[in-house]
């Protein structure tokens, strides 16, 4: 097949991963830390565990160096090369391929054009933004033309303008490249990939199409990613699930889901309403639980607590949180209507 | 009412600071003072001054040529290959720093000399490494490698190695990866470490004297030829010794320019 492919075992660490990227398209790899991800990377790139099966394109690079594999890595920090020039640090690619220095000048000029970086040419690495050295880094890892590559968390610790700058130069400059993209960031898994890819423990947990990840997502770290609820169990009746703990669950199932069957439901945070006292009323579900954290996000606060099914999120105003006096440590009672509730096949 | 210390200095170690730096700066200043200018000229053109300077910058050059061609690759193991970096090797290294150079010149001899380690070999071969100029140049190498290594293997350390992969990805060997990366990243400490490592060969007398004996243009490098002078004619020692000031000084400011603020 065209694009990508790696099949990484280390017993050492705890990884096996099994990866393919289709020719043109970019996977997200995601994942908590120490998942493995970093480990797939320089796997790929030919960093670390150079016997790792892997293939582009159909050709086997297995066993090959890094430098013979012709993959770069843009890391969160690009590495540019503090001797050098913006416009030297790209050409270096083509120069170590063996083309003159006028033709790599120019090829690097080219690129850096394409990034928008062309007036930082001159500039030595030491003066310029985060956001500027990244298009730097990737104009660098474009101007060698690669079969493939890899990003590991180019967005990360930009502000937001930078990083929203810098996230349309990469969908544009990344059209038809066959890409690796870690990150931590679900807008960058939907601005700029095609396919999302979540380790847990060095093992792939979820292996799908972004859009169904982003709508249905199938394991807490993906619910987290989303920032949206999800909780775990057997279908048990035609609308409830019961999680292994025993709490239940009441929802709207999609079809496909069968009694008996493993599914999630997903709920998402602002259809969590939170007390203090047990309300009274319409048949909803009802979860007590203890505050972990307060924090905000958007315009409104998010509120995280444990409760039976879970570490479960909800968003609430500022005002109702100060009138209900909540603070991490308080016992509350969070409900959820059951239309609001999906339930996927696991 | 006492004044605040300067930058937290206690003003009483200002004293011995001085001290320091007069103990460091009289011996050079009064030397100087003794220079007999008129006679300076003939002093520093007879034969024997010419030659053992020649002799020296010769040696000097070679061996500093020696302790960069061995010396960076041995910097680049010891801070980047696990196998050197332990105390074995790293003692190894550090050893000739410490040890006296006439302990140097007797362990050289050991080895190279007629009836050393190797050079017996080389002696049956018609080879003779001892009392030559090669002897010099091995002498010096042998004191002033470590300056070099230990400077390099420092940079290399704190400049760490995350260009390099990074590099490789792009498309670079790793001679290229050498050359056009890990060398500039260190360009400070190379420098540095290369003219120290001059400055110590252009300085080298013990291992030399014992090693490589004193036969004019042949071993007698200029600390050799000044000190035979002490006896015979102090005005020129004097003035030979300025010369070795003025062409230690002028290599270290090439070096340091972070001495010329």
């Amino acid at each position: 097949m065209t694009g990508l492919e790696v099949r990484l075992d280390d017993p050492d660490r705890g990884v096996a991963v099994d990866l393919r990227v289709p020719a043109g398209t970019t996977t997200a790899l995601l994942g908590p830390n120490g998942a493995g991800k970093t480990t797939v990377l320089s796997a790929i790139a030919g960093i670390h565990h150079p016997g790792t099966p892997v293939r582009v394109d159909g050709r086997d690079l297995t066993g090959l160096a890094a430098h013979r594999r012709g993959i770069p890595l843009l890391s969160q920090d690009p590495l540019l090369l503090p001797h050098l020039t913006a416009l030297d640090n790209v050409a270096f690619g083509p120069a170590a391929r063996g083309r003159r220095r006028g033709e790599s000048r120019r090829v690097a000029r080219d690129w850096l054009e394409r990034v928008g970086a062309g007036h930082l040419a001159d500039r030595p690495p030491g003066e310029l933004s985060g956001g500027q050295a990244r298009r730097v880094g990737l104009a660098r890892a474009l101007a060698t033309e690669p079969s493939a590559m890899i990003l590991d968390e180019p967005l990360a610790a930009l502000d937001v303008d930078a990083s929203a700058e810098l996230r349309r130069v990469l969908r544009e400059a990344l059209e038809g490249v066959t890409c690796v993209i870690v990150t931590h960031d679900v807008v960058d898994v939907a601005l700029l990939a095609d396919h999302a890819v979540v380790l847990v423990d060095g093992r792939v947990v979820e292996d799908r199409p972004v859009a169904d990840l982003l709508a249905a997502p199938r394991t807490p770290f993906a619910a987290g990613l989303v920032g949206t609820n999800l909780v775990r169990g057997v279908l048990t009746s035609d609308s409830t699930l019961v999680t292994d703990a025993g709490v239940t669950i009441a929802g709207v199932p999609a079809s496909g889901c069968a009694l008996g069957d493993q599914v999630v439901a997903t709920f998402r945070p602002d259809a969590v309403a939170v007390h203090t006292e047990a309300p009274g009323g319409s048949p909803r579900n009802r979860l007590s639980g203890e505050v972990l954290g307060i924090e905000p996000a958007g315009g409104s606060l998010r509120l995280r607590a444990g409760t039976g099914a879970g570490t479960l999120i909800a968003d609430v105003t500022a005002g109702a949180v100060a009138e209900l006096g909540l603070h991490p440590g308080d016992r509350v009672q969070l409900t959820v209507k059951a239309t609001a509730v999906a339930i996927h096949p696991a | 009412m006492a004044r605040p210390d300067p930058l937290g200095v206690p003003r009483l170690a200002l004293l011995p600071a001085g001290l320091a730096a007069l103990l460091l700066a009289a011996p050079v200043l009064a030397m100087l003072l003794r220079l007999d200018l008129s006679d300076l000229p003939a002093l520093l053109t007879s034969a024997t001054a010419v030659d053992a300077l020649l002799l020296s910058l010769r040696t000097a050059a070679s061996s500093t040529v020696l302790c960069l061609v061995l010396g960076v690759p041995l910097a680049l193991a010891l801070a980047r290959v696990r196998a050197f970096d332990n105390l074995v090797v790293r003692t190894l290294v550090l050893l000739p720093l410490v040890l006296p150079p006439v302990v140097a010149g007797i362990a050289l001899l050991s080895f190279f000399g007629r009836q050393g380690l190797l050079g017996a070999h080389l002696d049956a071969a018609g080879i003779r490494v001892a009392f030559s100029t090669v002897a010099v140049v091995l002498a010096q190498t042998f004191v002033s490698l470590p300056f070099l290594v230990v400077s390099l293997d420092g940079a290399l350390r704190a400049v760490g190695g995350r260009h390099e992969p990074v590099a490789a990805t792009l498309g670079a060997s790793p001679w290229f990866v050498l050359r056009r990366v890990t060398l500039p990243l260190v360009r400070p400490a190379l420098v540095s470490g290369t003219v120290l490592a001059f400055a110590r060969a252009l300085g080298e007398f013990g291992a030399t004297l014992t090693f490589a004996g004193s036969l004019q243009g042949v071993t007698r490098t200029l600390p050799l030829e000044i000190y035979l002078a002490r006896e015979s004619d102090p005005d020129a020692a004097v003035a030979l010794s300025v010369l070795l000031v003025l062409v230690a000084a002028v290599a270290m400011a090439l070096a340091r320019p972070d001495l010329r603020r």
